[in-house]
């Protein structure tokens, strides 16, 4: 088992390596000199030059490239042009939103599609079967923005039981008040991760219940829940681990549209703010702030992986 | 001697595109306490499918009982049993070991959870005792280091040593009755010796009821008592194993043992019967072995024969005897 995660964790320096290399070549990438850009129209050439030896795009590509990794390991990230702030602790300060609303949105996401994916196929068939999966469906189906504009108009406007816009009321800041405020985006986040996890576990768990093991396990004696729980499920939940995995990547860039339409203070509203007003510094240091975070995560679940199936770690 | 299980005029029905149809029709037998009775018959006979029945494990959407079937064991009947209460039968007092010992162990769970969930399932023990149990009943299988085995996988262990570990689950209540449906068909030709000789083994010394199903009779010549002959979903041939080598009956058990394998006759399967088992929904009127059987009358082929005892617990269901029977009285 440590083997298998050292194994994983040098995996991981070429794909960090990569994720660097594409977040520095942002500021190259984009037309036009990144300087010009950041003045704007009006900007004189001393001032332009000024601005480039200022962030060192004078240098050579890889010169850059060291002097800018080498500040990145030291905390340095550069500062907002148009904060004017330093970029780490406003996008980790930031991201505590963001990641508390996708890490609401994996729970609320895993437990109603694990749930829902067991109880289809062990009633495979069944009118509860179908219009489970007739539900999932219109989950997966409804755009983001449309269903968190739909909550916001039933519940929030003409139920009034939960607020609709931001992450606390004015002037608090408690925890239950975050927590209103948090329901309504985080389902509407969560509904069509939700859905495909719920057909992958579905789907999943029919499989596993044609096991021979399956036969074993009732033959002897064990209850059912036992079976459909422990013995179904550990096998079933390799594939389902692998999608909650990738939707963890599309919640992070949905969250981006959630956070709009419910004014929560996250990191996509940061990134689209800093895209609109081409805050280079700070669009990197997103970028690679949700980059690493994700990489992160996958190696999470390669660990659980390996704790779900003892098969794996002496692939 | 008394009679453990009972089989009374077991139907089986399986459902094919809204349609129930018969797999197995009709069949009776019994197992006696401490008996090893063999189950023989080519693949598709029904032998796996009257096993299921037995533990109740039948596919419950897709499949039925005969209205006048019957399951009785210990005098008791299984098919009226509640699904809590089969539940409680089921490893404690009937357990089952099967074919193919690669997917019959959980992949991702222990050896020891396997071995001790089994315990947990019908007795409250502690944890402690439920490993010392399982330990033991390991060691008494034959595995070596059984401690460190308890934590280890199924997939690092052999194939024998695979169905020696299901054996001990099976065995770990002290089941009055052992189902054994091909415990050895998957494993290599040494080891399935040394497995026949184990079930044998513990048989002898628990006093177990075994049933070993089998597609070779070559197994049941080994370590059987009794054995029953299944065609399609039918019993034509029951007797005691000595009896049926010296004495087969019925033309299906006689090319049965013909296609054994032999010293003097290894050619493989000269002998074979021509043709295969019908599937359900094709099953042929009359006897139902008649399109195969060299013998077959014109009245085979649109009657079919009852089981008839022929004296020295020897019963067959064939035409041919029947007339006999009708000849001496
Ligand atoms: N789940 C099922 N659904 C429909 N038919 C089945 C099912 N299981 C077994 N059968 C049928 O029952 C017959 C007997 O199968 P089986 O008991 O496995 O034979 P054996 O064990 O003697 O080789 C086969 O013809 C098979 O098609
Ligand atoms: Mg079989």
């Amino acid at each position: 088992m440590a083997s298998y995660i050292l194994r994983r964790l040098f995996g991981l320096v070429p794909v960090l390596f990569g994720v660097t290399v594409l977040v520095f070549s942002i500021m190259h990438l984009s037309p036009g000199d990144p300087a010009k850009i950041i003045l704007g129209p009006k900007a004189t050439e001393a001032s332009i030059a000024k601005l480039n030896t200022q962030l060192g795009l004078d240098q050579p590509l890889h010169t850059q490239y060291i002097t800018w990794i080498g500040n990145v390991f030291q905390g340095d990230w550069g500062r907002s042009i148009q904060m004017k702030m330093e970029v780490l602790p406003l996008v980790a300060e930031r991201f505590t939103a963001t990641f508390i609303l996708t890490l609401a949105s994996i729970i609320i996401a895993s437990v109603f599609g694990i749930g829902a994916g067991i109880i289809s196929a062990y009633k495979k068939y069944s009118w509860l079967d179908r219009s489970m999966m007739f539900m999932v469906l219109i989950g997966f189906c409804l755009p983001v923005f449309w269903l968190g504009l739909l909550l916001q108009i039933v519940f929030g406007l003409n139920l009034d039981w939960l607020p609709i816009s931001g992450m606390y009321s004015a002037g608090q800041d408690g925890f239950w008040d975050m927590i209103r405020h948090l329901i309504l985006p985080a389902i509407a986040l969560s509904a069509g991760a939700g859905a495909i996890i719920a057909r992958m576990t579905r789907s999943s768990m029919v499989e596993v219940f044609s096991q021979d093991y399956i036969r074993t396990a009732r033959s002897k004696g064990l209850k059912e829940k036992n079976v459909v729980l422990i013995h179904a499920l550990k096998n079933a939940f390799i594939p389902v681990l692998t999608v909650i995995g990738m939707q963890i990547g599309f919640l992070l860039a949905g969250a981006v549209l959630v956070e709009m339409v419910f004014a929560w203070p996250g990191i996509g509203t940061l990134m689209v703010n800093g895209i609109l007003a081409r805050d280079f510094p700070l669009v990197q240091g997103v970028i690679l702030f949700v980059a690493t975070t994700y990489v992160a995560i996958n190696l999470l679940i390669d660990i659980l992986y390996a704790i779900f199936d003892p098969r794996i770690s002496y692939k | 001697m008394t009679a453990l299980l009972e089989v009374k005029d077991l139907e089986i029905k399986f459902r094919k595109d809204k349609e129930m149809i018969s797999t197995v029709g009709e069949i009776s037998f019994a197992v006696n306490e401490g008996e090893m009775l063999g189950i023989v018959g080519e693949s598709g006979c029904g032998k796996s499918v009257t096993s299921l029945a037995i533990m109740g494990l039948l596919p419950k959407e897709m499949s039925q009982i005969g209205r006048n079937s019957d399951i009785l064991f210990n005098g008791t009947s299984l098919t009226k049993l509640s699904d809590a209460d089969y539940r409680r039968v089921r490893g404690k007092d009937i357990s089952m070991i099967f074919q193919d010992p690669m997917t019959s162990l959980n992949p991702v769970l222990t050896i020891g959870y396997q071995m001790k969930e089994m315990i947990l399932a019908h007795e409250k023990v502690s944890k402690r005792e439920c490993w010392t149990r399982s330990v033991e009943m390991l060691k008494k299988v034959g595995i070596p280091r059984a401690e460190q085995i308890m934590d280890e996988y199924p997939h690092q262990l052999s194939g024998g040593m695979r169905q020696r570990v299901m054996i001990a689950i099976a065995l770990t209540l002290q089941p009055k009755l052992l189902i054994a449906d091909e415990p050895t068909t998957a494993l290599d030709v040494t080891i399935q010796a040394q497995i026949l000789d184990l079930i044998k083994e513990i048989q002898r010394e628990s006093n177990t009821a075994v049933i070993l199903i089998t597609h070779d009779l070559g197994v049941v010549a080994e370590v059987c008592d009794r054995v029953v002959v299944m065609y399609a979903g039918k019993v034509v041939e029951e007797a005691p194993v000595k009896e049926l080598f010296v004495d087969p009956k019925h033309p299906y058990t006689k090319g049965l043992l013909g296609s054994m394998p032999t010293l003097i006759n290894d050619q493989n399967r000269l002998n074979a019967i021509p043709g295969s088992v019908p599937l359900p929904e094709e099953m042929p009127q009359g006897c139902r072995f008649a399109p195969r059987c060299s013998q077959a009358m014109p009245h085979c082929y649109t009657a079919e024969p009852p089981l008839v005892s022929l004296g020295n617990s020897h019963a067959t269901s064939c035409w041919l005897y029947d007339k006999e029977e009708q000849k001496y009285g």
